[in-house]
């Protein structure tokens, strides 16, 4: 028996024969939704409206959501399957967002030897100049660029959220679908290719014919490379999680179905291994690190966090498994970039707290950046000891907080489990950060720091000799300078120094697609690239507890 | 005479060296090792436990307190041993196959130590053949397996069913816990209990015990 699901605010409607999943039918309505702890039904980030229809409240649902919200409708939408008619409102919390960008002209400051432009074919010369798509493969969002390949120049960009999403919210979720279903490899391979199709066809068309398209350069970490080739992930997931290829592969547009001149050509980055994808060699080659006189530290923050120490005197490379609490899992308040989200926190002489939100709109949540933001001045305030221990109202009273900023100072009863009573500063009316907040991001900052540690030790460079710290992911372009070296996420070097270069993996792509003597740069970055193993690494542990507390540090 | 509060406050403050200096000298003044066990270590790390779940103190100072309670416990252990005082029970931990992280992992299980239980650690990336000779070897009261990762973690839902088709539930009980685990999930594959952090953990194995010797009894 088929039946419809409605969502809103689109008010869009898709068709099933049987039980579907919500992010299914969600996604078959070109509506994309997050599952930020990877429907482990433990951060209850995911929750969606029933406005009508048979929606049994699950056993997760009763643990994470109130009983007024469940009675409202509102459901976990990791756990809800649908079998009957029913309308879902999809609130802008649980929505995907995808922003990228490609660089800008500078990066081909000496001119360009062009990669692909003069070899495939006259054919497309005929019909005028010649273009290539760069392509940023990220777990969570897509995006390409038209490039013209005689100048380097961004014609065109566009950008979707990855359809694997809904096989898993992230790679290590995805490779357990592919473990799990026979034709998981095939699903996330054929989502992929076809979302790329997708974007091509998007970028071509009016101006530019399909046929001057010649190449395709996609950048991706390893997983969103193997997949993309059409390889098995699965190997991926469990130890010594080594793929089945690191090399550049360059194929034939046509095999994966890419509307592009029919001798086009399809180009993945090389990588350095599992960790170290080619997002990862596509930003090193966006800093120009590899070239550099000094060293340089690149980081890129996400889920995963790759730091990577370069100079032309060598690579070194690590990966962190900081975890998802940058996009709002496992704070109680916390959320993704989305319009309210509290992403500035500011404590002013006058003992003020005032927050800023994306896009202005009422604080309903507090993004990472807000998060860092918050802990690094309730930090310098005096609310926050060093060691992340969150000071009680009198306790902040007898340090000498001022006292305007003592009254933010709350506690509440604690659950069953939790700490006797949970200690909050309230940073606007309805949203507050714990003191187990606080401890989260410790754990963070403190894997990524622990990392950056031991990569400077392995080389045996000193962080005070660091010529620059290149901060990379999306999330890397909201976050002030002041408050990651504040907290100790990275080290206290002159903020003059340090930089946000955005997804740098799609400049990198980009260089690639353009210059034959970039692609060779990052044919040798993959190769000669160091990897430095942290688990199971004899100094993480200290490394770790020495990095866990706040402050700044060289 | 050697004062045990004081004794556990230099654990709980991660004092390592005066928790060996006071241990040593309380088993020199003749007093009951199990007292000295008891009052002083156990009673320092029950601290430590409370506050960490209230967020006094985070992974550093229970790693210090722990490494600390560590000091007292290599002078005490033989004296343990020699007089016949038994662990309250054994513990037997380890990462499952295809997963090398273990932090959380050696958190639990120093507060285990600390909690008074004899506990066997296997590392990481134990295949299911060593946690099973590892049971047949020390006869543990409980095992506890941590998995990091959702790739990883479906190996726990293999091993308890080997253990429950073994017959093993008759005298022991398992425990999940690890970043890739629930409380649903462990439920699910049939696990006693999970822990959530170290010092829940601790809790629910001292239950799971109290269960287990209430059904033995």
């Amino acid at each position: 028996m088929s039946f419809r699901v409605r969502f809103l605010p689109e008010d869009r409607s898709t068709v099933s024969e049987g039980a579907v999943d919500l992010f299914l039918a969600a996604a078959q309505c070109d509506i994309w939704t997050e599952q930020p702890c990877g429907a482990r039904t433990a951060c209850g980030k995911c929750r969606v409206r029933v406005v009508s229809g048979d929606a049994p409240a699950t056993r997760a649902d009763e643990r994470l959501l109130t009983d007024a919200e469940r009675a409202d409708g509102w459901r976990l939408g990791c756990q809800l399957t649908l079998d009957s008619d029913a309308t879902v409102t999809i609130p802008p919390q649980t929505r995907s967002t995808a922003a990228k960008s490609f660089g800008d002209d500078a990066v081909f400051g000496d001119g360009i030897a062009p990669s692909f432009g003069s070899m495939a074919g006259g054919a497309a010369r005929n019909a005028g100049n010649a273009y290539g798509i760069a392509v940023d493969i990220g777990s969570t969002s897509l995006a390409a660029a038209l490039v013209r390949l005689d100048t380097g120049h961004v014609a065109g960009i566009t950008s979707r959220v990855n359809p694997q999403v809904r096989f898993g919210a992230d790679v290590i979720s995805r490779i357990h679908f592919a473990q799990e279903r026979a034709d998981g490899n095939a699903q996330l391979h054929t989502s992929v290719v076809s979302a790329i199709s997708e974007m091509i066809a998007d970028l071509t068309g009016d101006a530019v014919d399909a046929r001057q398209v010649v190449a395709v350069a996609c950048a991706g970490n390893a997983t969103m490379t193997h997949a993309a080739v059409g390889a098995d992930i699965t190997p991926l997931g469990q130890a010594p999680y080594r793929g089945t290829f690191t090399r550049e592969v360059e194929r034939a547009a046509r095999e994966f179905g890419w509307p592009i001149h029919p001798e086009g050509v399809a180009l993945f980055l090389p990588m350095v291994g599992h960790h170290i994808g080619g997002d990862t060699v596509g930003a090193i080659l966006a800093t120009g690190m590899d070239r550099a006189a000094d060293w340089q530290l690149l980081i890129d923050l996400g889920t995963n966090t790759e730091v990577v120490l370069g100079s032309a005197r060598g690579l070194y490379a690590t990966s962190t498994a900081a975890g998802p609490a940058f996009e709002g899992a496992n704070i109680e308040h916390g959320m993704r970039a989305a319009p309210g989200a509290i992403d500035r926190v500011r404590v002013l002489r006058s003992g003020r707290l005032v927050v800023g939100t994306v896009a202005n709109q009422p604080a309903r949540g507090l993004c990472g950046s807000g998060l860092i933001d918050a802990v690094a001045e309730l930090h310098t305030a005096g609310v926050i000891a060093e060691s992340g221990y969150m000071r009680s109202r009198a306790e902040c009273e007898a340090a000498g907080v001022h006292p305007v900023l003592c009254e933010r100072v709350i506690e509440t009863p604690g659950g069953p489990g939790e700490a006797r009573v949970v200690r909050r500063v309230r940073l606007d009316r309805d949203v507050t950060l714990t003191a187990q907040d606080v401890r989260q991001l410790q754990l963070v900052k403190g894997s990524i720091a622990a990392g950056i540690a031991l990569v400077l030790e392995h080389a045996g460079v000193r962080a005070d000799a660091l010529d620059a710290i290149h901060i990379a992911g999306t999330f890397g372009s909201f976050v002030r300078k002041e408050s990651v070296q504040g907290i100790g996420l990275v080290p206290a070097i002159d903020p003059e120094r340090v930089h946000f270069v955005g997804n740098a993996a799609g400049v990198g792509a980009r260089m690639v697609l353009v210059d034959a003597r970039m692609r060779e740069r990052a044919r040798r970055i993959a190769a000669e690239c160091a990897y430095l193993e942290l688990a199971g690494h004899p100094g993480y542990e200290d490394a770790f507890m020495a990095a866990i507390p706040l402050g700044e540090r060289l | 005479m050697t004062d045990l509060a004081e004794l556990a406050q230099h654990l709980i403050d991660g004092h390592d060296a005066d928790v060996a200096r006071l241990t040593r000298d309380a088993l020199d003044e003749g007093r009951a090792p199990a007292a000295i066990l008891e009052q002083g270590l156990i009673a320092g790390m029950q601290v430590v436990g409370e506050r960490f779940r209230d967020n006094i103190i985070f992974v550093p100072e229970v790693l210090v307190a722990a490494r600390a309670m560590k000091a007292g416990l290599a002078h005490l252990e033989p004296v343990l041993a020699a007089c016949g005082i038994e662990p309250i029970g054994t513990y037997v931990i380890g990462t499952v196959k295809g997963d090398i992280h273990d932090i959380g992992k050696n958190l639990v299980g120093m507060m285990l130590k600390g909690a008074g239980f004899r506990v066997i650690d296997l590392g990481v990336n134990t295949p299911l053949a060593k946690f099973q000779a590892a049971i047949e070897e020390h006869r543990p009261d409980i095992v506890g397996m941590s998995a990091l990762l959702t790739t990883t973690m479906g190996q726990m839902k293999v091993n308890i069913e080997s253990f429950r088709a073994a017959g093993l539930f008759d005298r022991l009980r398992v425990m999940v816990g690890g970043a890739a685990v629930s409380e649903d999930y462990a439920e699910s594959i049939g696990a006693h209990a999970y822990g959530a952090d170290a010092p829940s953990s601790v809790a629910k194995a001292r239950s799971l015990l109290a269960e287990l010797k209430a059904a033995r009894a």
